[in-house]
Parts: C-alpha cells; structure tokens; sequence
C-alpha cells in the first residue's frame, strides 16, 4: 500500500480512485486474517469512497486525507456504529453521538474501513487483554502486535487500510508501531480533543495516529489537531499545517539528546539496532549528539501504574449496568453494579481498577497516589533539564522486539509486562510529544527509536522525524 | 511507605469499595498481585519529595487556562429513544431499574 500523500497524488492524476483502493483494503480486513477488525464498515465505506470519487472527478478534493482509507481503535466512539472499547461490557453499544475525532475526519473526507481491537479499554501492551481475541503480528503470526493499539498497527501494516487512529495513555501506539515497523506519533497532552475517545486515564491519554512515515501522520495531524469546543483541556489552536511544511523543510541542526543509561536495559539485539543507528545518525553534518540525564525515569513504571490506575477507578466507575452496557440479574441494585462488574470487565480492567480504588483510599492517598504525583513533577523536571542541553530526545521504545504470544512465551508477571512501557510512560506523565520511528533493517522484525520532543513542539518534532527519515534510508 | 500486608480483607474492602464481586479465586489472585505490585512501588521511597506540589495533570505545568470553557449556547439533545436503545431495560422514555425504596 502507498502511503497517504501519493495516493493523494494518484488520484489527482487518476492513476488509481478511491473505491480502487478502498475495494483492496476490504478484501483484507473482510478475511481479518490476523483478528484486527472488531467491526467492518464495508457498505459505509464505499459510500463513503464514491463520494471522494467524485470529488476528485469535480477537481474538489476535501483534504489530503479524502478518499484514504483508515481504521478507528475501537476506543473511538462513532455514533451508530458499534463502539467496543475491547470490552465484554460494551459487546452491544452503539453510542448514539459521534465523538470529534470521528467527526473530524469523516468531514476530511476520508473512508472508514471498521472499528480495530485492542486492549480491554486500553489497558495492555500485547492486546491479549481482551475477550475479542489477540491479534497477530502481520510480520510473524507468532508474535503479538503489541498493544493496546494493536489492531490499529496490524491493520496498517497488512494494508487493509492506509493509517490508523490509536490511543496512547502509556505507549499504547508507540509500541505497537515499534513491534510492526510502522511510524506512531503521541502528540503532546491537549493537542487532539479527546471528546468521544472513551477515557481510561484522563490526564495521560491522548488520540494518536499510525502510518507509515512521518508525511502521513502529518497529514493526519493537520486534520485530527483541529480546535475542539467539546474538550476543556484542549490547547485549542489553529490546525497545524504540516504536509506542507515538512515537505518544503530544509535540513537543519539537531542536537539529539542521549541518555546512555536508557540504552544500557535493552536486550541484545535491540541495542545493537539502536546503538548503529546512533553512529550512522552521528556521521551526519546536521546531527549533533549530546549527553543527557534522565535520573528519574526508573520510578516511571512505579508512578504510571498508581496514577493511571487511580485515574480509570474513576473514569470506569460508569460501566455499572444500568445507562448502556451488559447488565447481569441481581435482587437489588448493588448486586446488579457488582455482578455486572465483576462479570463483565476483564480481569487486567478489573486489577486496574482495583489497585486505583486502593491508591485513592482512605489512609492510602497520601502515601501512594499523591507520592505518584510529586514523583511525576520530578519526571517533567528531568525532562525540562534535558531540553536546556538538546533539542530532542532519543531513546528505545521498548527492551525488547514483538513479545511471542502468550501460549509460546515463557509465563510473564504483572511487573515484567509492565517494564515493556518503561521508556514510553514517562512521556505521558510529562505530557510531551513522542514519535516512533522504525529503524531500516533486513531482520524480520525490524528496530526502532522513540523521539521525543518538549511541549507543544508537535509540528517541529514531526520535520525532525521527517528528516531523520531521509538520513535513515541511507542505513539499511 | 511503611510496608503493606496486602490480605484477603483488605482485597474484599477494596472489592467492596470499587462495587466489584469477586470470585472466591479471584480475591487469592488479586491478593498476590496487589501484594507484588505495592512491594515494587516501593522503590519511590528513595525519591525525596517533600515540599513538592503533586503533579495531577500536564495542563498545570503548560497551559495558563486550565479548564477553558466553552461559550453556553442552545442546541439541540440527544434522542430519547436512540439513548434508551443502548440499555438492558427500560420503560416509559426512562431507563428502568429494581426498586430501591421498599414499600413500608
């Protein structure tokens, strides 16, 4: 599959048309050989890519996104369409109000193939969190996509459609990016609205993009950044005009920032990935590295899963049987939330919203929620420190490369499944932007970096990621 | 942080508290893995933070209007019934539940 500028191109120049390529996209998520789609829109969808048609035959095309096929993580409400969040609970919910990122680009112009899985209401980073099943690695069926975006990177990268909008609460699309080889941006907190994005922990998430270079999640951007009146604690400026600006982008110095230290946890081979990266990055004139520290990013892990947590007690708090949802048979009232609950959300939902409900009890809030977020001060500081050195950030995404799937893995405990975020969850807790970028390879799975930017450097760090691009073709 | 004995009360209270029902498995499940959770969290005793305001939220560091409200305007609600369609049991345009008063 082409990426999203030149199909754009393509269109304009009537090489290919939008139902075409639409046609392509559904005869893979219609087969879903790799269990990515919860929901196919096929009748949706190709009315949706006769519209663009025509637009494009009337030389009035909406955006460069019209006509593009893409999937929604099944944690973005559409109004009428079967809305899961990965859950039991909401198995038969069809939300009746559009969330704004939906809006946002069904106004684009764009076409929606379907709804993709994830983890139970975000919360994983293997997607086999859910009742819906795991999804599959689509460069090695043995191997998971990662998660909890996973179906957003897997159906991206088996082309059933052409980018995909993930959620990213503490690396949920960084990740699975990573593990597919694809391209993932976090922008900063409060650039997307997150009105209709079902919430898991409402200071950390934020709606994310995945596609295959940095020029699609620019153009993506420039639609999903739009000012959102529905969000209170969106930025809420202008859209970013990005496409262009990254394509008229001269080469500028970069000092990237490194913290030795970071790189030291990897296992072998990603290190070795990172660490050539690193030196052929070096042997360019615009690229300068410099020493940073990062001293407290070993307590992220601690300090994400207390706040996280405390934050979806709260915010899970509405899945109680009664408005929407399943509900289970009770005498009365309280055994209906109880049942309801108890049956109906997954057991690493449940565990979420159990460990929370403890962070924020009485006798405990002070001792582990309100420590969480003075230690998530001291994060942010780092970060502040570290950007008075350099202009952005490199470091690993993850220590390791796609987990195998739980039936072939060794058996994992909580925190070791948890350490896959520890490079990820400390940009979430700053609230900074983050891109995953796929490092050129001839290995299967092929290796990648995390950039990360200082706040509200969105439309920067996406030319930084476009240049570095160019310079990375050079690698492999 | 003075070490927490994560029992199987303390696990039913917080069942309790977060209107969850638990499995009689489950509560031994959720007992181990809190227990092993809290033990590793313990690793921010050895940050200092006294004095330090607690971060809740990027929008305190970054944004001076923290909570930026839209204009109040009209417009139109939802639909009654395409709401109601959404929920296990309902009744005369409300959502219907068991009775919680009882007849004296």
């Amino acid at each position: 599959m082409k990426d999203i500028y030149s199909l754009h191109q393509m269109y304009l120049k009537k090489e290919t048309s939008p139902v075409e390529v639409l046609q392509d996209c559904l005869k893979i998520a219609e087969k879903n050989k790799l269990n990515s789609y919860i929901t196919v829109c096929s009748d949706l969808a190709l009315d949706q890519a006769k519209k663009a048609q025509k637009r494009f035959t009337d030389g009035k095309p909406l955006s460069y996104l019209d006509g593009i096929p893409y999937s929604l993580k099944d944690l973005f409400v559409t109004k009428g369409i079967r809305t899961t969040a990965g859950s039991k609970h909401l198995l038969n919910y069809h939300p009746p109000y559009q969330g704004s990122v939906a809006q946002f680009l069904s106004d684009s112009g764009a076409t929606l193939v379907g709804k993709v899985g994830c983890d139970e209401f975000g919360m994983g980073s293997t997607n086999e969190n859910t009742p819906y099943g795991a999804i599959l690695n689509p460069l090695d069926p043995n191997r998971v996509a990662g998660g909890s975006s996973g179906g957003s990177a897997a159906a991206v990268a088996e082309n059933s459609c052409s980018f995909s909008m993930g959620t990213d609460t503490g690396g949920s699309v960084r990740l699975p990016s990573f593990y597919c080889g694809l391209t993932g941006f976090k922008p900063s907190y409060g650039t997307v609205t997150r009105y209709g994005q079902i919430a898991y922990a409402s200071s950390l998430d934020q709606a994310a993009p995945i596609g295959r270079n940095c020029l699609d999640l620019a153009a993506v951007m420039e639609v999903i950044s739009q000012a959102d009146p529905k969000d209170s604690t969106q930025l809420r400026k202008d859209p970013l005009q990005l496409v262009s600006s990254l394509l008229n982008n001269q080469q500028t110095k970069i000092k990237l920032g490194v913290d030795a230290s970071l790189l030291e946890g990897c296992d072998p081979d990603v290190l070795k990935e990172l660490q050539a990266c690193l030196q052929y990055l070096s042997q360019n004139a615009s690229i300068e590295l410099v020493d940073i520290s990062l001293p407290h990013l070993q307590y992220g892990i601690s300090v994400y899963y207390l706040i996280a947590p405390a934050e979806a007690s709260a915010n899970l708090a509405r899945y109680d049987g009664i408005h929407y949802g399943e509900r289970e048979k009770a005498e009365n009232l309280e055994d209906i939330y109880r049942l309801t609950r108890g049956k109906t959300l997954g057991t690493e939902v449940k565990k979420r919203i159990m460990l929370g409900t403890f962070a924020l009890s009485s006798g405990y809030s002070q001792q582990f929620f309100e420590k969480a977020c003075q230690v998530r001060e001291l994060i942010a500081r780092d970060f502040d420190l570290a950007f008075e050195k350099c202009d952005y950030i490199f470091s690993p995404v993850s220590s390791t490369k796609a987990l195998e799937l739980k039936e072939k893995r060794k058996p994992m405990s909580s925190i070791q499944l948890y350490l896959n975020d520890l490079y990820t969850v400390p940009v979430n807790l700053a609230g900074l932007p983050a891109l995953s970028l796929p490092i050129p390879s001839k290995q299967k799975l092929p290796g990648g970096f995390q950039l990360i930017g200082s706040y509200a450097s969105d439309a920067e760090l996406l030319k930084t990621g476009y240049q570095l691009e160019k310079i990375l073709e050079g690698l492999s | 942080m003075s070490k927490i004995n994560v029992t199987s009360d303390l696990v039913q209270h917080v069942a309790n508290l977060a209107r969850i029902k638990l499995e009689e498995s489950e509560v031994k499940e959720y007992q181990a893995l809190m227990q092993s959770l809290l033990d590793y969290f313990e690793n921010l005793d050895q940050v200092k933070t006294e004095g330090l305001s607690p971060l809740m939220s990027p929008t305190q560091r970054y944004q001076k209007n923290l909570n930026a409200l839209r204009e109040d305007h009209k417009a139109e609600s939802l639909d009654v019934q395409e709401i109601l369609k959404n929920t296990a049991s309902q009744g005369q345009r409300q959502f219907k539940i068991n009775s919680v008063i009882e007849e004296s």
